[in-house]
Formats: C-alpha cells, structure tokens, sequence
C-alpha cells in the first residue's frame, strides 16, 4: 500500500518503521529537513520538505495516488488540517494524531467535520494501558480483548514459583483455571509452545484468559495482586490527565507531582479528585515527603526517559508494589533487564501498533478484518483480534481439520461475551470473536491463519 | 473620572423616578387621596433630571469606578428625592426619618421607624412599598432595561448593582440581560399578586404585599404583617415567592431556555435549599412546646426561616419570645442572606460556599505544604481574585456590622438590640431582636444612629464596595 506521513518527528519515525518493515511504500512529509534526512537515512523512505497541510507540498508528494494519509506531527490542528486537504485531494483514507483532550471528548463529531477516517492518541493509549496494568499488577502488560471479555496479560515467572518444572499440558488440571500460554519468552528467543513445553523460571509468558479465570490462576500459583489503591503520578503530562481520570474513576486515588505551577493549576481545574503537588519529583526528600514509601504503585511520566528509569528504580527500592515506567524510546529497555523494573510503557509504539491494525484492516474491509492488534514481546509476537464474518475458509470448520501455518495459535474465542479455550473439536462460527497469536507480521484476516 | 457622564446618567436616574412616581399618584387619585404631594415631587425630579440629562459628555468612557460612583451616587439621589412625598404629605414630617425610610424601602431593608403604619395614607403606603419593587432588581439595571444606550461600558455598572461575587451575562447584550431579569421579575411578580387575590386579599394589598415579596423587602400595611391576614394559603404563597424571589435569577433563565439541567447542577441552590428545610425542621422542633403541634410549628418557622434567609424580613408572628436556640439561628440566616443574584441581601450562600472551600484548601496545604488546591464551584475553578475579593468583602461585611453596633450602643440600648438592628440593616432584612423586633420599630434610636443605620442599609444593599469606594480621595481625583 501506498502511505504518505505526515511529521517526521518520534512518532512519525515509529509509525513509518513500522509500516516500511512490513512491505508498505512510505512518504514522509516533514517542514524540519533534519528530521528527513534522519528518516532517510534509518529507513527505506522518500522525503518531501514542506507544511504537511500545504495543498502544493501534499500533491508534490503525489498524494493522488496514496492509499493513506497519515497525520503523525506534534500539532493537532496541522494533522486535521492536512487530513481535509488529503481528502479534497483525492485521499480516501486519512488517519490524524489528536491529543488535545478537548478535541477527544468530540472525535466522533471531529471524523466527520474534517472528513477523516480516523484518529488516533497515543497518550490516551498509553493511559488506558497504564491502567489496566495498575488494575491487574501481577502483570507486567495486560491487553484486553472484545472490549474486555478476554484479557492477555505478560507474566514473568520469578524463581521458587509454583509454575517452575511444570509442562503446559498438566496446568489445567493442576491450577483448575482456564487460561492459555500463547508465546513465551526464554532468553531472548520467542516461541508458540505446545503442550508439552515445560516452563522455567525466568521465562517470560503471556497468557489469555477471562479476568476471572487469570485471577484463579495467579492465585493458584501464589502471584496475584489486587488492584491497586493508591498511586502516584510524577510529571503532570497529558497521560498523566487520561490516566488519573480512569483511575479515579475506578475507586484508585490519585497524586500527581508536577515541577510546573500553571500546569499544576491546570490540572486542579481538570481533575478535582485528583491531589495536585507542585514539586520537583526528582528530589529525594520530596518523594519521601509526598509518600512514596506509602503508595501502592507509582507511574513515572516526565518527558526524560532517564528520570523517569532512575527515579523507577528509587521507587522500586523504597518498596512500592507496582512501579511503571514510561519511555519514548524502548532501546533503553534491554539494558535494564535485572534491576526489578518490568513494565515500561511507550506511547510511540502503542501507537504504532494501532496503526499497523488500522492499515490490515483497511485492506480487508469485508470479510474478518482485524479488530485489534498488539505486539508482545518486544514486537517479536503479535496478538490479533478478528471478528468471524459470515463466510470464509475457516467458517463453520472444526478445528482439528483446519491446517494452520506453523507458529499460529488460535488462542482464544469470544463467543455471546463468554471466553473459550478451543479444542480440537471447536467450530468457529459467525459473530465469534477469534483471538490469534503468531510470530508472524503477516496476517491480514482470518483466512490467511490458513496455510 | 468622568464627570459629565455621571451627571448623565444620575438625570437619567431622576426622570425615571419622576416616572415611577406617578404610579402611587394615581393610587391616590383612586382613593380619593391629594396627589399633590407626588405631583410636587414629580415636577420637581422631572425639571432636575431634565436639566442633568441634558449635560452632553464630552466622551462616553465609562471604566469600573464610574459605574461604582454612578450606581452608588444614583441609590443616594434616589432615596433624597423618594422621601420628599412622605415629607410634603405630612405622613413622616421629618426628612432624616423620611430618609429612613425610603433607603430602607430602595434596599428592601423593610425596617420602620413608624410606630403605627396602619395610619398611612394609601398613596405613600403604595410608594412605600413600591420602592421595594424598584430596589429589588436594581435602578440602573432597570434603566439599562428601557432606556437606549451604549451598551460597552454597562457591565461596570451591572457589576455594581447585581448582588453576588460574579456577574455574569445571560446574552451578549447587557441590556438584553438587563431586559431577562426584569422579564422574569415582573413575570414572578404578576404571577403572586394573582395568587394573593385568589386568596382573598384586595388587589391593593396583594400588590403591596407582593412588591415586598419580590424585592425581598418586608413593608406591609398591617401591624402584624402578613400575620394580619390570618390565612395558612396567604402565608404560604408569601413564603413560597420570599423562597423563590431568593433565589438566583440566571437559574429562571436557564428553566425558561429549557436548559433544566444546567439549573439543578447549582450548587448554591442546593445548598440554600437545604439550608432552608434544616432551619425550618430544628426551629420547628424548637417552637413546637410553644405551638403545641407539629402543623403550627411548621407553619411559622417555614414562613420565618425564608423570610429571614430571603431577608425579607415580614412576619407571621412575634417571634422575640421564641426559645434562644431559634433566636439564634435567625441571626446566623441574617448574615447567611440568599443566593447571589436574587433579590435578597446578606453575605450570600455562595459566598459563604467559597469561604467554607477556601479554608478547607488553607487546611490542605498547610497539611501539605507542596499540594496544589483550588476553590471550585459548580465543577469549576473559582480564581484566585474572586477568592480574595469575598474574603475581604467578608471582613469588611462583618467590620461594618461591628462599626455599626458600636455607634449605635451609643444610645443606650441592650447589646443584642443593637447587635441585631446594625446586622439587620446591613443585611436588609428589616427586624431584629427586642426592641428592633418583629413587632417593635427603629423610632426609639437618636437620629446619630438612624443616620448610621441608613448608610448600613446602603452598603449592604450595593455590596459595601459602590458606596465604601465613594470615601476613596482617589476616586475623585481628575485623570
């Protein structure tokens, strides 16, 4: 497919390295010829200097022919602008970065005012995941799936648990929980393990399941965590807003240390249920003071990636429960393995990712597109939702006769809201929701699990 | 300041009320009564303020303290020229008693100096009460209401006038909201006198006792009050309208506009409702020994309780003898007062709501020095100036009370008569306790103390700043 970006900046890198990787032609449309020559030189793109919104510079970058037009700049009014003139140029399909929290609470009215497909917010994104793992922090990830009838959750096992030496095909029997390994994760290498892989300390999992039946897991192998009460938040960024209204909106209460006085105002304004400190998070005595020996879980979301790890790590030894950690970049990620943080969070991939569903589906807009897409593992695994549509190759078919391509599981069906583990004698039957997990990067509906 | 455009404006001001005039001159033609007296006054305001309206400004600049000086020169003006009828007529022979009076009338105060209103002439009895009506809404709301002029400058003015820590427009056009406000007052209006007559009461006395009602002011014709009637419907229509009339007028508008929602989200409301059933219930119970049933009971503290928070200031009974306990809280509703932008007096609920928050978020970041806090009021942030301004509005509310009581003890009363008839004044409710009360009158202080008492109506009644800013040397200065 054809795709034209707009904004060469982090997000704009992130979404084009990823759509590049998996085979589509990327134009990238940027005003700062520095961050084309970057994006030239990292990645097989075509630049074109210019104001993404510019009628000239759109058609210069031979946007009559694009498939797409994504709108990935810092600037929401550029992306919405640019966005309606792809479409007066000829664009079908155009896709906007939103953030502005006044802008979200409309988006609907906002897709059709300018004519847009869809839009996307990572910061919103990234809010959702922060809370789901805050609700769920036995896990170090949690995904949902069919709008929370199934849950994905990555799980490190520690050394001593219960689930060391144990073969995946005794766990149900031994747990009496229905959840599913799907990928796991052993010193760098992921594989799709069947039945009579045997699990290790140390080895990274992720498992599928109703929420009810993972917290019967954990519980059974002594790991599982309540959801929890209290947290604190440094940095008063936009994620911080998204995620302090969901999480008091689920009962958790919620502190937010902010260096900046305004913005510590306007987030008074925004969130009244919210504690507001005006301070600076990366001093010692104003973390102790504000309570971060009492808190149960603590988010770091200041615009530094390396205050953010270091001031994780304090937390983490101050004994908080749950420390998560934000970066822009994930390269950080590997060298911290073994300092006890395990959940990071990274905005530019999530929306990457988001993207990359967004792009499959658009090319199978009938039948069995995808629904949602994640990618687990340091994007070495991705974990795909498709709705089973009325016809196709695996409608109706029994499992066991089905031939699927190596490394793809049918993790997991959604059926009337109730989750399922499928066994060899499973039908997939219309109005389904089929859960897939794969090494692969190329799936585009659900026929193609099929060899 | 601009001198020219004052001048202006206060003939405006004084043909209108040549205007307004002639409303008690015709109840005196109709009850067989000499409308000389009116007719003096009339001509008098007419050739005065025809003469004031013609000074042409040489510009039409109006900033925050000529509104302040225009609405609190126009109040006084209003009420020197008002009480020339009572005067002519002879019904209040002296003008400082007649001054009293009419201030007390224009800032719907309702406190008397008269020992026996049943003796008043129909006319100025009608005038009387009629100020009530007038002061309620405002003079110069009013006059922005009707008369064409520039509208860029009006809101200093509305400000000034309009009751409560923030004034807002209903439209883009202050006159056009200036227009609301009087649409939705007479509307209320009309609506109770036709009330009052199905209850039985002439239109005449529906009328005046009505125009207490709206201003929130408390005149009647009868010695008793609106006890005089002897009639549970009356008594309740009257407490229902006192209840209603207190309460702010941009929530009518928003009824009227179908925006329901809007209006039940008010905080204030809610609040001055329940403050209303809580003092109504524990007073209840507190009379109940004295009313020997539940009905009874109910019947008088639901009529006093709004009357007081409205500070309207009518009663159905002599309520000095009540218990302590329901003295007292009587006293706390006269400085509670209503809801901002209504026709009541007092501190105002709302007020009082961001008083209680602010010390609440004082209290927070004292207990942690770092945090962040901010006043709110109907889920939004109330700033930082309004915050300060009703904190020393506040103080100077309760300092003006003070300064009152003091000059007033000069003439020897008890203190809780003198403590009462300042706060009562300032508040515009009307009655104290013991000798200022429901069933006494203010002709027993020195007129050092009725003077004082005038001017505390007035500052209460425009919000202490218009008239306190009149004593700033500053303000007079050529610029």
């Amino acid at each position: 497919m054809k795709i034209i970006i707009v904004g060469a900046g982090k997000m704009g890198m992130a979404i084009a390295r990823e759509l590049s990787n998996q085979g589509h032609d990327i134009t990238m449309v940027d005003r700062d010829p520095e961050h084309l020559e970057t994006a030239s030189n990292m990645l097989d793109v075509i630049t074109v200097e210019g104001n993404g919104a510019d009628f000239a510079v759109l058609r210069e970058a031979g946007v009559r022919d694009m498939d797409l037009l994504i709108a990935a700049s810092g600037q929401d009014e550029t992306n919405l602008v640019s966005c309606a003139a792809a479409r007066a140029l000829g664009v079908k399909n155009s896709v906007a970065r939103v953030k502005d929290p006044s802008y979200n609470r409309e988006t609907e009215a906002l897709r059709r005012g300018f004519g847009i497909s869809a839009t996307f917010n990572p910061d919103m994104e990234a809010a959702r995941e922060i809370a789901r793992i805050l609700q769920f922090p036995t896990a170090a990830r949690v995904e949902t799936f069919a709008r929370g009838r199934a849950e994905m959750v990555e799980y490190r096992i520690p050394q001593g648990s219960a689930l060391d030496g144990l073969a995946l095909k005794d766990l149900p029997g031994k747990l009496h929980s229905r959840v599913l390994v799907c990928a796991v994760e052993r010193e760098g290498a992921v594989s799709i393990p069947n039945g009579e892989f045997v699990l290790h300390d140390g080895d990274r999992l992720n498992i599928a399941g109703a929420r009810g039946e993972l917290r019967r897991f954990f519980t059974a192998v002594k790991a599982y965590r309540e959801s929890v009460r209290s947290v604190v938040l440094l940095g008063g960024s936009r994620i911080a807003a998204y995620l302090s209204r969901q999480l008091t909106a689920a009962g958790i209460h919620v502190t937010i240390l902010e260096r900046d006085h305004s913005r510590c105002e306007a987030l008074c304004d925004m969130l009244p249920d919210v504690t507001v400190i005006c301070g600076d998070g990366s001093k010692q005595e104003v973390l102790l003071e504000e309570g971060i020996r009492t808190t149960d879980a603590f988010v770091a979301l200041t615009g530094f990636d390396e205050d953010n790890i270091i001031i994780s790590m304090y937390a983490r030894r101050c004994g908080v429960g749950k420390v998560v950690t934000k970066v822009s970049d994930n390269h950080f990620v590997d060298m911290l393995q073994g300092t006890g943080l395990d959940t990071f969070i990274c905005p530019k991939l999530l929306a990457a990712s988001e993207l990359t569903r967004y792009v499959r589906a658009m090319k199978n807009a009938e039948q069995s597109s995808v629904e949602t897409l994640y990618r687990l593992m340091d994007n070495q695994v991705e974990a795909l939702e498709f709705r089973v549509g009325e016809s196709g190759r695996c409608v109706g078919r029994c499992l066991r006769d089905l031939n699927l391509r190596g490394n793809v599981l049918l993790a997991a069906i959604i059926r009337n809201g109730e989750f399922l583990i499928p066994g060899g004698n499973t039908q997939l039957l219309p109005g389904d929701h089929a859960v897939v997990v794969t090494t692969r990067s190329d799936l585009q509906d659900l026929d193609s699990i099929l060899a | 300041m601009n001198y020219r455009m004052i001048t202006q404006m206060l003939g405006r001001v004084i043909t209108i009320e040549a205007a307004l005039l002639a409303v008690p001159m015709a109840v005196s033609l109709i009850y067989g009564e000499s409308p000389l007296p009116f007719l003096y006054v009339m001509a008098l305001c007419a050739l005065v303020g025809g003469a004031l309206w013609r000074v042409k400004p040489v510009n039409h600049d109006m900033y925050a303290r000529e509104g302040f000086a225009i609405v609190a020169l126009a109040w006084i003006i209003l009420s020197a020229f008002g009480a020339l009828p009572f005067v002519i007529s002879g019904e209040i022979p002296n003008f400082l008693d007649a001054l009293f009076e009419t201030v007390s009338g224009f800032t719907t105060t309702g406190a008397t100096i008269l020992r026996d209103v049943e003796t008043m002439g129909k006319g100025c009895m009608f005038w009387r009460c009629f100020t009530h009506w007038v002061g309620g809404m405002g003079v110069l709301v009013f006059i922005m209401a009707i008369l064409p002029m520039s509208g860029e400058y009006s809101m200093h003015i509305m400000r000034a006038e309009v009751p409560g820590p923030v004034v807002g427009k209903l439209v883009p056009r202050a006159r056009k909201t200036a227009g609301i406000l009087y649409l939705i007052y007479v509307a209320m209006t009309v609506a109770e006198i036709i009330l009052l007559c199905c209850g039985g009461m002439s239109l005449y006395e529906a009328m005046i006792h009505t125009f207490s009602t709206a201003g929130t002011g408390g005149f009647s014709n009868r010695a008793a009050s609106a006890g005089g009637f002897q009639s549970v419907y009356i008594e309740m229509v009257i407490a229902v309208f006192m209840l209603l009339f207190g309460v702010n007028f941009n929530l009518y508008f928003f009824v009227a506009t179908g925006r329901w929602k809007e209006a039940l989200k008010s905080r204030e409301l809610w609040v001055y409702l329940g403050v209303i059933a809580f003092a109504t219930l524990t007073i209840g119970y507190n009379i109940l020994p004295l009313m020997g049933s539940w009905g009874q009971s109910l019947r008088y503290s639901f009529f006093q309780v709004n009357s007081i928070i409205t500070t309207t200031g009518m009663s159905t009974i002599n309520y000095d003898p009540w218990p302590e306990y329901s003295r007292t809280v009587i006293v706390l509703l006269t400085f509670l007062g209503a809801c901002a932008g209504s026709t009541g007096g007092g501190i105002k609920v709302s007020r009082m709501m961001i008083l209680f928050k602010s010390a609440k978020a004082e209290i927070a970041r004292l207990l942690r020095p770092r945090s962040v806090n901010k006043v709110r009021m109907d889920g939004r942030s109330v700033d930082e100036k309004t915050v300060k301004c009703t904190l020393v509005f506040t103080f100077l509310y309760v300092a003006i009370v003070l300064a009152g009581t003091l000059i007033v003890s000069l003439d020897g009363f008890d203190f809780t008569t003198n403590f009462t008839s300042a706060l009562t004044c300032v508040s515009n409710v009307g009655p104290g306790l013991n000798i200022v009360g429901p069933a006494g009158n203010f002709a027993e202080f020195s007129y050092l103390s009725k003077g004082v008492l005038t001017l505390c109506m007035l500052l209460g009644r425009l919000e202490i700043f218009p008239v306190l800013i009149l004593f700033a040397p500053s303000l007079w200065k050529k610029s």
